[in-house]
């Protein structure tokens, strides 16, 4: 059971921890009565993983969207889970049909519902949001919004924590803005700033982009010195936390930063990735370049930005009842084995190695 | 001076108030019971601090502190008065003795410190801060003479030198370290011992009555002389490394939070600042303090004619630790 990681209530930060692999995922029940929980973006990656936390923990969750993804489609399943929790939670799950970047639809849908809890996770702009705000207002014991570290002022200093400068000039100034407002319209919120989120179902090809190289044994192209820091998220841990910010009234009117306890350099990654993909680590090459010596034009060169990127966590861990459960190479593992090799072999993958062609051609690495 | 502000950049979180535990702590971790319960108003402290050095000077703001919490502080300093007492901390110490600190000379990892302590100061201690010693064979007698007369709390200054290199950052209490270091030994022995004991891992620490400013020093000197500040590494991205540099008086805040305090009883604890920041970062800060401007230029190690550390002040790597756990359990900031 869980209770060897409730020590973390204090705060403790132990010892790095292996994650359990997921055929012991337990089934817990909510503390307190079941709570009706609106989630809108719920059928992909981090809303499907929260969804999942939900409705194990007996609470019962309404999805909000276009309807492409009914409840109980295949591929709404979790690596790990059974089909009979599967059929257990969906039983607790349902959909009402809309489209949230439609706001007069996602009104009409939804005002004569009552819900207790909201999850916001796939709104970019405030003009996303601010219909549900201000039809929940004063209706919703929580609203909990998917921001993103992403807001946060480029530093020397590191790690980035919650009351740090944010940039308004961000790719993510629509998550500031709707923070903003939230405040402004006094609604009992938590905000959500996470950093870069990996797993098995992700659709940003993050880590798949580092095992296609290693994969295929090709050199991997980092841009800089290799050292640069980033943060790395389980999207499990994401989830757990998420959902432990329900009913937890010091989480009101709080952002928390959301990942690992450790940051992991670029090269370190590839590394990482080499060791949960089966190779050794010290046969993969690495070359290292000045990303302002290319110009890839629109594409992406690398899966994260340049820059050290990660924050710390210790607010979440210590005012939520939350544990780290999957460290990198676990993490990384269960990406590995749960959702790379099942793309490789149908062919899903992008393998798209034109800037990696530029970079080597140009530094005079063969592949 | 302070520019990295001592943990008060907080994390945003709820561990915050003024309150620094004076009495033990109320919290216990899962699995320790009973141990001190008794409030302490005022300990006998003695404290075996180094001459020079890195750490030397942690015993003089440490004195400081809890001197002014109230408590009983003996130095017991390595070394001998008159060659110690040509630099800082020990110059400095007159500052303390009007503060009624007692001060002794001699070799603490002689097997007579014992009767030696004795002779010095003729009093019980409760607790010992040992701040000198860097192997299990010179602190041994130490131990032994803590054990022997009942000391209740046993504080060793360590050191975050001792981890092993990674690809994960910030170091963390568990994670791997290297098993021929001495302080390692040390924290080993004093596990074994019986002893209630806490160790705490320093990385860079700057501050007055410092025995070695080399750290910022480095920076200023290039900096006022208008000369190029030289980083070693990638010339792409130079100075990415990313270090921690705390200030002594934080360091010494924590020892002083853990005495008394039973969530520090046999636990390991990194004493850091839990901001870090680049080797570039820290020569703009030093810029910035003196109203100049820094040249930042890369250069290759492996073309030194010394040894880096003799000539550049940070680890060439990533090194930096988080110090959550005492911020949890001491509330330390």
């Amino acid at each position: 059971m869980d209770l060897g990681f409730v020590g973390s209530s204090f705060g403790v930060s132990s010892p790095r921890r292996v994650g359990r692999c997921r055929q012991q995922q337990v089934v817990m029940m909510a503390e307190g009565s079941p709570k009706r929980v609106l989630v809108i973006g719920g059928t992909r990656f981090s809303g499907l993983y929260l969804t999942k936390v939900l409705a194990d923990s007996g609470h019962d969750v309404v999805l909000f969207n276009r309807g492409n993804t009914p409840v109980g489609d295949k591929s709404l399943m979790v690596p790990g889970e059974t089909e009979e929790e599967f059929e257990a939670r969906n039983a607790r799950t349902s959909t009402i049909i809309g489209d949230r970047t439609d706001g007069d639809d996602m009104v009409a849908k939804l005002k004569d519902e009552e819900f207790d809890a909201i999850y916001d996770n796939n709104g970019r702009e405030l003009d996303d949001s601010k219909p549900l705000i201000d039809l929940y207002k004063g209706r919703v014991e929580h609203y909990v919004y998917m921001s993103s570290a992403g807001v946060y002022l480029k530093s020397d200093i590191m790690p980035h924590c919650e009351p740090d400068a944010t940039d308004p000039k961000s790719r993510h100034k629509g998550k500031l803005h709707t923070e903003a407002y939230l405040i402004e319209q006094e609604i009992p919120f938590t905000s959500i700033r996470p950093t870069y989120i990996y797993g098995a179902l992700n659709y940003n090809p993050l880590e798949q982009w580092f095992f296609e190289r290693i994969a295929a044994g090709r050199p991997v192209p980092v841009p800089g010195s290799g050292l640069n820091l980033t943060g790395l998220g389980h999207v499990q841990d994401l989830a757990k936390a998420m959902a432990a910010v329900l009913g937890n009234e010091k989480a009101i009117g709080q952002v928390y930063n959301i990942q690992d306890e450790k940051a992991i350099t670029f090269d370190g990654i590839v590394r990482a990735c080499a060791q949960a993909a089966g190779k050794d680590p010290a046969s993969v090459e690495i070359v290292h370049y000045d990303p302002k010596d290319f110009d890839f034009g629109k594409k992406k060169a690398f899966p994260m930005r340049p820059q050290h990127f990660f924050t710390s966590p210790q607010k979440a861990l210590t005012d939520l009842d939350w544990s780290i459960e999957f460290n990198t190479e676990v993490g990384l593992k269960d990406s590995y084995e749960n959702d790379f090799v099942i793309k490789e072999k149908n062919g899903k993958l992008k393998n798209d190695f034109s800037t990696d062609d530029m970079v080597l051609s140009e530094m005079g690495v063969a592949v | 001076m302070a520019f990295v502000a001592g943990g008060g950049l907080g994390f945003g979180s709820s561990v915050g108030g003024p309150a620094k535990s004076q009495f033990v702590g109320t919290r216990v971790p899962d699995g320790k019971v009973g141990g001190l319960t008794a409030r302490w108003n005022m300990a006998s402290v003695l404290i075996v601090n180094a001459p020079s050095g890195g750490h030397a000077f942690i015993g003089y703001h440490l004195a400081n502190q809890l001197v002014a919490k109230g408590h009983e502080v003996s130095i017991f300093n390595a070394g001998e008065e008159e060659n110690a007492t040509k630099k800082n901390p020990c110059a400095s110490y007159g500052d303390l003795t009007e503060k009624g600190v007692s001060v002794a000379y001699g070799d603490p990892t002689s097997e007579d410190v014992g009767a030696d302590i004795d002779q010095a100061f003729g009093r019980k201690f409760t607790v010992i801060i040992e701040n000198f010693s860097k192997s299990a064979e010179e602190i041994s007698p130490m131990v032994k003479h803590a054990t022997g007369t009942g000391v209740e709390q046993f504080l060793y200054v360590s050191s975050c030198g001792i981890y092993k290199k990674s690809d994960e950052v910030p170091l963390q209490v568990g994670d791997p370290v290297n098993e021929k270091a001495g302080q390692v030994a040390v924290e080993k022995l004093l596990e074994s011992s019986g002893l209630n004991y806490s160790s705490f891992r320093p990385i860079y620490i700057v501050g007055p009555k410092a025995a070695k400013s080399d750290y910022l020093d480095y920076f200023f000197h290039r900096i006022v002389r208008k000369r190029p500040v030289l980083l070693p590494g990638s010339v792409i991205n130079v100075g990415d490394q990313m270090t921690s540099v705390t200030h002594v008086g934080d360091v010494a805040s924590m020892l002083v939070d853990a005495v008394g305090n039973q969530n520090a009883s046999k636990e390991i604890f990194n004493v850091v600042s839990p901001r870090y920041v680049t080797h570039s970062g820290v020569a703009k800060l030093c810029a910035k303090a003196t109203g100049m401007e820094a040249q930042i230029v890369s250069f290759e190690p492996e073309k030194l004619t010394v040894e880096l550390k003799k000539f550049f002040p940070f680890r060439n790597q990533h090194f930096f630790a988080n110090p959550g756990k005492a911020m949890s359990l001491l509330g330390w900031e």
